[in-house]
């Protein structure tokens, strides 16, 4: 069966050329939740951007293949992918009150994305506030009025995944969605998250950092460094064999709960330091 | 916003009215010395002048003047012109409509051209829209109001004699407004050809006050969509499936308008003030030519009059312009 | 902080500098009595046109007088309005600004008062409502750039001041007992050279402007030339003589553009490195 979305050998550069993404390589099947790790500044939310077709300014996709429900989206024209954003593929951002814009209110950023799929105001409204329910905010009639800086982090955040998923889109990007958020929050947003997507049985690519996230929400995981893919598998298989060092290393530095005694063990730089190294005479060696 | 923040800064505003008070009393009373004996003639006797000082309440000290004057202003009574020799309060309201009809259109002249300026720059961002906005909005802020009202005459009348250079309506169709605000007139009673007529008159002055408005405008919104375009609501606005044009206008542009209006606010204000010297340019018959006339005359009822007037357009003026932020703006709103 | 030479400033300084330099020498440099009417020489074209008068080098007005001279003359109302003016406005509203900006408290309210009342006048109103009460003139003319322009120093000066008197150098300065004439003078007045400049000349070209209108509108001394004057003159006579109005305008315009050109200037070359 082919993927929901296969990622082949795709590069990305800066606008001076420097690569951010240098060949990198995913599949994510529909309904599968696929967690994407790896240190900050290691590409992972330009392989988001670069799915969605929203990347920075200058920002380009210089080879490979974005393949999403069985087309060639880097081949379709402008209009056409942007097509998919909103229907096929949604989004959830990493710092959601700034994700809201400060200036209108909750129902119409909402229902902007319900009167898309061609409901009347009306019908918007009542679907917004179910939707609202759905993601679990007491009093929604209220919060429909308000703006967003009345309300908290985990409200915003709320808001944002009830608009994702308010879509019903086949593939849901969630940028690094609780990392902005209150360690309790965290929890919580989590498990609506995952909640949502049993419901829906929608495929989500999870960005995140912290492999604790991927342990509780992600059925397989791909390990990101340097704008390449180290290692790919099933959550259970990775984290009980990982096949490269970086990814051990990653596993040794998870703060466990369960095991005070244990310690803390950063990820060593010399292998970091090593890993950088490679990819610069890698980078050479290609742009020779 | 509520009726009663609205009421608390025209109460704000009751200090500044009082200074303006002040200074055109000190303006027009201490500094002259007499406005008496700019109206005496050589045959009025010395009995004559006592009379008339008496009459005036010149023979008052001075913080006893000042009392009598507001207290005349509190009445609505602003004096008698001494050249036209009628109430200054009734001259000055039947001219104000026509400057009024002048800073209006000069406005939505300004506002509309360069919001579609500053829109157009960004929606066509580093081609020829974008340098073309910025090439015309700073040849327009270099050039002196002034002297782009002397170049639209000269090029649009006196060259190439599309518009006419003066005045505010022809004479012989003045006779058929029944009020003074012409042009509102002829909308209402559906006039085109009286509007048409109107239009003409008001296109140079009009165009002369809205140039630097609209340079700025267009320039402050461009700087503010562009950043608004870097924020992260874009992002899920382009992520939502919204167009390009789309985005812009229900996402970014409610946005950019706050800082648009936070600067182009300073500038509505200027662009009344500049009513005066089109006016006489233009030869247009509003308060600023009143004022002129007045001023040529040495009628200094006239002249108090119409600094009062505008004086208190400012305020308001100013009012109306930091109430507009709490509009656009929630946050202010609920502040 | 040793200043920056940068094109803009070397253009208008040195374009004002020529001004100067015109309007001391007028009497050496014009080549005919600026007031100097010859009926027999009315509105003559400039030299590049086929009917030119060799001894009138930029042509002639409706009454004959020679354009040039009158140009070189006009300099002179229009450099002593911008320089006594702005001296006047920058002077007052400066050290209002400072001293508003410093003390605060019933100082700064006072001044924030009086410059809000000020500003609730149209600029040409208070122009006019000068001229009506102390009769046309320079003085008259200077009087109203001072007038107008006041309130925009002491605005930007009491902002800036407000800003520095948080600033830790002032406040090691106070904490030292140094008296507060010496921290203004000393410690606030030299870091607000920069602005003050740029804002001087930004004011100069706009005292220019003041100028221009109100001898155009005959608020200015009817005995001199100036420029506004030229403007007044040529715009009935348009048509049959371009050259006159465009020429007084070209002036007025150079002379703005210079000045903006040289507080560009000056601001760039007093700016920390770092900006």
């Amino acid at each position: 069966m082919t993927p929901l979305l296969r990622v082949e050998q795709v590069r990305a550069a800066l606008p001076g050329g420097r690569p951010v993404l240098r060949g990198v390589d995913l599949a994510v099947a529909a309904g599968e939740v696929h967690g994407l790790v790896g240190e900050s500044g290691g590409g992972k939310t330009m392989l988001a951007r670069a799915v969605a077709g929203v990347l920075p300014e200058g920002v380009r996709v210089t080879a490979g293949r974005i393949g999403f429900a069985g087309q060639d989206v880097l081949a379709l024209p402008p209009r056409s992918r942007r097509a998919l954003l909103g229907h096929s593929i949604a989004m959830i951002l990493q710092n959601p009150s700034a994700a809201l814009n400060p200036v209108l209110r909750v129902e119409r950023q909402l229902a902007e994305v319900l009167r898309a799929q061609g409901r009347s105001r009306a019908e918007a409204r009542d679907t917004a506030l179910d939707w609202l329910e759905r993601v679990q905010i007491r009093d929604p009639a209220r919060v429909l009025g308000q703006y967003p800086h009345e309300l908290s982090g985990g409200m915003c955040q709320r808001i944002v995944i009830a608009m994702a998923f308010a879509c019903q889109p086949q593939l849901i990007i969630a940028d690094e969605p609780t990392t902005a958020l209150d360690v309790t929050v965290q929890l919580e947003v989590l498990r609506l998250i995952r909640q949502l997507q049993r419901e829906s049985g929608v495929a989500v690519l999870f960005v995140t950092h912290d492999l604790g996230v991927v342990a509780k929400l992600c059925d397989r995981m791909s390990v990101l460094f340097a704008g390449r893919v180290l290692e790919c598998g099933s959550v259970a298989e990775v984290f009980a064999r990982p096949a490269h060092a970086y990814t051990a290393a990653l596993l040794a530095a998870m703060p466990r709960y369960d095991e005070p005694e244990r310690g803390l063990h950063p990820v060593p730089t010399a292998l970091v330091e090593q890993l950088w190294a490679d990819t610069a005479e890698a980078d050479r060696a290609a742009a020779a | 916003m509520t009726a009663s923040t609205v009421l608390r800064r025209l109460l704000q505003a009751l200090p500044t009215l009082f200074g303006v008070v002040l200074i055109i009393f000190v303006l027009l009373r201490v500094v002259p010395g007499d406005p008496i004996s700019m109206m005496v003639t050589g045959e009025s006797t010395p009995d004559d002048i006592a009379r008339l000082r008496r009459a005036y309440g010149l023979d008052q000290p001075i913080p006893m003047q000042f009392a009598l004057y507001l207290a005349a202003l509190a009445r609505g009574d602003f004096g008698t012109s001494i050249t036209m020799k009628q109430d200054v309060l009734g001259l000055v309201l039947q001219r104000l409509p026509a400057t009024l009809e002048l800073a209006l259109c000069a406005f939505v002249l300004a506002t509309t051209t360069g919001m579609l300026a500053g829109l157009a720059a960004v929606r066509w961002r580093r081609h020829w829209p974008e340098a073309a906005v910025e090439g015309a909005s700073a040849v327009a802020l270099a050039i002196p109001e002034f002297l782009w009202a002397l170049i639209l005459v000269l090029a649009l009348s006196v060259a190439l004699p599309l518009f006419p250079s003066s005045g505010r309506v022809d004479p012989v169709v003045a006779t058929a407004f029944h009020t003074q605000f012409y042009l509102l007139e002829s909308l209402v009673t559906l006039q085109p050809h009286l509007a048409a007529e109107l239009l003409s008159h008001l296109a140079l002055p009009a165009l002369a006050l809205a140039i630097p408005l609209a340079a700025i405008i267009a320039r402050v919104l461009r700087t503010a969509l562009l950043e608004a375009m870097r924020q992260d609501y874009m992002l899920l606005a382009q992520v939502k499936g919204l167009s390009p044009n789309a985005a812009l206008l229900r996402h970014a542009l409610p946005n950019a308008l706050i800082p648009t209006v936070t600067v182009a606010g300073v500038q509505v204000v200027l662009l009344l003030g500049g009513t005066v010297l089109v006016e006489l340019i233009f030869a247009y018959p509003g308060l600023g030519n009143m004022l002129y006339r007045a001023a040529v005359n040495r009628d200094l009822p006239v002249i108090q009059g119409v600094t009062m007037v505008f004086s208190v357009l400012f305020v308001l003026l100013n009012l109306a312009v930091d109430l507009s932020y709490a509009l656009l703006d929630p946050r202010i709103r609920q502040a | 902080m040793r200043p920056r030479w940068n094109l803009p400033l070397l253009l208008g300084g040195g374009g004002v500098a020529v001004l100067l330099l015109v309007g001391l020498l007028a009497p050496w440099l014009a080549p005919h009595d600026p007031m100097e009417q010859d009926l027999l020489a009315q509105n003559l074209p400039p030299f590049w046109s086929a009917a030119r008068d060799p001894a009138y080098l930029l042509g002639t007005d409706s009454l004959g007088r020679d354009l040039l001279s009158r140009l070189i003359w006009g300099v002179r109302p229009a450099l002593l309005v911008m320089l006594a003016g702005t001296s006047l406005s920058g002077g007052v509203g400066m050290l209002l600004g400072l001293v508003a900006g410093y003390l605060g408290g019933w100082a700064d309210a006072l001044v924030s008062r009086t410059v809000e009342v000020f500003m609730s006048f149209p600029p040409m109103l208070l122009a006019i409502v000068l001229a009506a009460v102390i009769g046309p003139g320079l003085n008259t003319v200077i009087l109203a750039v001072a007038l107008i322009g006041w309130t925009r120093f002491a605005r930007v000066m009491r902002a800036e001041t407000l800003k520095l008197r948080e600033q830790d150098f002032v406040l090691a300065a106070r904490l030292m007992a140094v008296g507060g004439g010496r921290i203004l003078f000393g410690e606030i007045l030299p870091n607000l050279t920069p602005i003050a400049l740029a804002l001087l000349s930004l004011e100069m070209g706009r005292a220019i402007v003041v100028e221009a209108v109100l001898a155009f509108i005959g608020f200015s001394s009817s005995d001199i030339p100036t420029w506004g004057g030229v403007v007044a003159d040529g715009r009935d006579t348009f048509n049959q003589a371009w050259w006159v109005i465009t020429s007084g305008m070209a002036c007025i315009l150079a002379s703005v553009l210079l000045l903006n050109l040289l507080g560009d200037g000056l601001r760039r070359a007093t700016q920390r490195g770092d900006e």
